[in-house]
């Protein structure tokens, strides 16, 4: 399989080399679609310290069909979903975007960058959105808050 | 003697009855006695040819014959015909010895000098038919006589003609089945299949046929040009995945609603070669099978746009480039606004592995897809992706871009 062997050589990658505040394994050692990722909350931002799980899944056609991001960890953003799910939306990852050349390292490094900067204007969350454009503060507070309940381990 | 409906000209179209069908018994309208056409015609016509008379008795519509003399003579007889109330009246040219159809209605022997008032003032229909028939109608018709003149006798002709010396032929001029008259009338037919009925009813059936015939051939055509443009732009599956040798089905990507897909043809245009490695002329000369034909396609003076000094390091390239011999259909395959064909090789020497599926490219030994973008994959990770996606994988350049690809030539 074509796919499995692609995705086995950016895990190995990924492991050997991760990138800043990235670490990734697999949810389960038997199947290599599915990976656990510990993103840390860039340094600057109100994410800071916090230890996000996201989980990535990938379909079988990848490289042809873009991998699916969410968060495991509750947080406070524009760009995921306020819910269980925790779905975030990478303009990369839409189907119509996505190059069959992107890995996912790079997609990581991307998701983790929308943390230090978020895309209001592609957002997910027009609340959480309005509010990072007009009392930014308000915002921070908040997302700092969530951060600390959610993403810090005792 | 023969009159057929080919041979039957209408110079008059007034009064034709619906049925286009005109039909009755044939005789020479009687000039009066003191016209002087009554003795020009009388070379044409018999003393005792049927006349009005003779045919009113049967209570079956009358139909005038007479030579077309002069205009003062047909006057009278279209008058005569008038008087006689007659269903139709039929001309013909003594003096022509033509058989075929005689001149159309506009021609100048059929001019009474009137602007064609003479066929609203006559509510008939008139015809003309080939002057030698009606000659010989015209002699028939007084073939028998009350028995007070001479009447030529044939004896070819049917037996009860002698049966009683006052029967008269009579020739009836009908349109298909003969009608049921007296078995004492030699009916001689004439087929009257007028003009109009020509125009009105047999064309329209051809009309009606070619119409048919045509809007099927208009709309083949059409749904032909619209299914050849969809196949061209890519919109129609060529053909079945499965049927690429080294598919791998899971690699078939998912998206074809949103994308324009590459057809396998242009896809099969699309430069294949050895992967060569950067600037490596001893590694090109590894892979020297792929010469032949394809060096001639390649200009090296067309190729170096640098100026002379850069010409130690075009050198390189430009020979690997020839002994490798991309087959680069390019310059009618590849043209317009797009980066490509000028320069082959000129990414892949930043590119040395398939970024699919990651695998180093092998020196003198991997295949290569290069596309119109100049990236190289692996032919087995790209074509599938191409199939279903018509863009490049690293850079997103669509590969039927604004005519950059045209169908391949045969």
């Amino acid at each position: 399989m074509g796919s499995q062997k692609r995705i086995a050589k950016e895990l190995s990658e990924l492991v050997e080399s991760p990138p800043e505040g990235i670490i990734v394994e697999l949810a389960d050692e038997a199947n290599l679609y599915k990976w656990k990722v510990f993103m840390e909350g860039p340094e600057g931002s109100p994410y800071q310290g916090g230890k996000f799980i996201v989980n990535l899944t990938l379909p079988t056609e990848y490289p042809f069909k873009p991998p699916t991001v969410s968060f495991g960890t509750k947080i406070y953003h524009p760009n995921v979903t306020n819910d269980e799910k925790g779905s975030m939306c990478l303009g990369m990852l839409r189907a119509d975007e996505w190059k069959p050349s992107s890995k996912i390292a790079a997609v990581l490094q991307f998701a983790r960058q929308l943390l230090q900067e978020p895309m209001p204007d592609d957002a997910i969350e027009g609340r959480i959105a309005e509010q990072y454009k007009n009392d930014r503060k308000r915002y921070d507070e908040i997302a700092k808050e969530w951060t600390r309940k959610w993403a810090v381990s005792e | 003697m023969s009159v057929t409906s080919a041979t039957v000209q209408t110079l008059s179209a007034n009064g034709v009855p619906d049925s286009h069908q005109v039909s009755g018994l044939l005789f020479v309208p009687t000039l009066a006695e003191d016209d002087p056409c009554s003795e020009i015609a009388s070379i044409y016509v018999p003393k005792n040819v049927t006349r009005y008379e003779d045919v009113l008795a049967f209570g079956y519509p009358a139909i005038g014959i007479a030579p077309w003399i002069s205009v003062e003579c047909t006057n009278s007889y279209l008058v005569a015909s008038r008087e006689a109330k007659a269903e139709a009246m039929i001309f013909y040219q003594p003096s022509t010895n033509e058989t075929g159809i005689p001149p159309p209605a506009s021609d100048i022997c059929w001019n009474l000098n009137d602007n064609d008032r003479w066929k609203q003032d006559n509510p008939y229909p008139v015809y003309a038919i080939p002057g030698p028939a009606a000659t010989t109608l015209m002699r028939e018709l007084a073939w028998f006589s009350d028995g007070k003149t001479n009447r030529s006798h044939d004896d070819s002709y049917p037996s009860f003609q002698k049966r009683d010396s006052n029967v008269r032929l009579f020739t009836v001029i009908a349109n298909g089945e003969p009608p049921q008259y007296p078995i004492f009338i030699l009916t001689q037919y004439l087929t009257l299949r007028t003009k109009e009925r020509q125009t009105d009813s047999t064309p329209s059936l051809w009309s009606i046929v070619l119409i048919t015939l045509g809007s099927i051939f208009g709309l083949s055509l059409i749904v032909y040009i619209v299914w050849l443009t969809l196949q061209r732009r890519g919109l129609l599956q060529p053909a079945r995945l499965g049927a690429h040798p080294q598919e791998n089905v899971e690699a078939i990507p998912m998206t074809r609603a949103t994308t324009v897909h590459v057809p396998r043809e242009i896809l099969e245009q699309l430069p294949l070669y050895t992967y060569a490695g950067p600037r490596s002329p001893s590694v090109a000369s590894l892979v020297k099978e792929e010469v032949e034909a394809d060096v001639a396609e390649i200009d090296p003076s067309g190729q170096s746009p640098e100026p002379p000094t850069e010409e130690i390091h075009q050198e390189l390239p430009r020979d690997a480039e020839r002994v490798v011999g991309i087959r680069r259909p390019a310059p009618a395959v590849i043209s317009g606004g797009v980066v490509a064909s000028r320069n082959p090789y000129r990414l892949s020497h930043t590119q040395n592995m398939c970024a699919i599926c990651l695998d180093a490219f092998v020196i003198g030994s991997t295949r290569v897809r290069e596309l119109p973008c100049g990236h190289v994959f692996d032919p087995e990770c790209v074509d599938p992706w191409l199939l279903t996606n018509g863009e490049c994988p690293l850079c997103k350049m669509s590969i039927l871009a604004s005519g950059s690809i045209n169908t391949p030539a045969a």
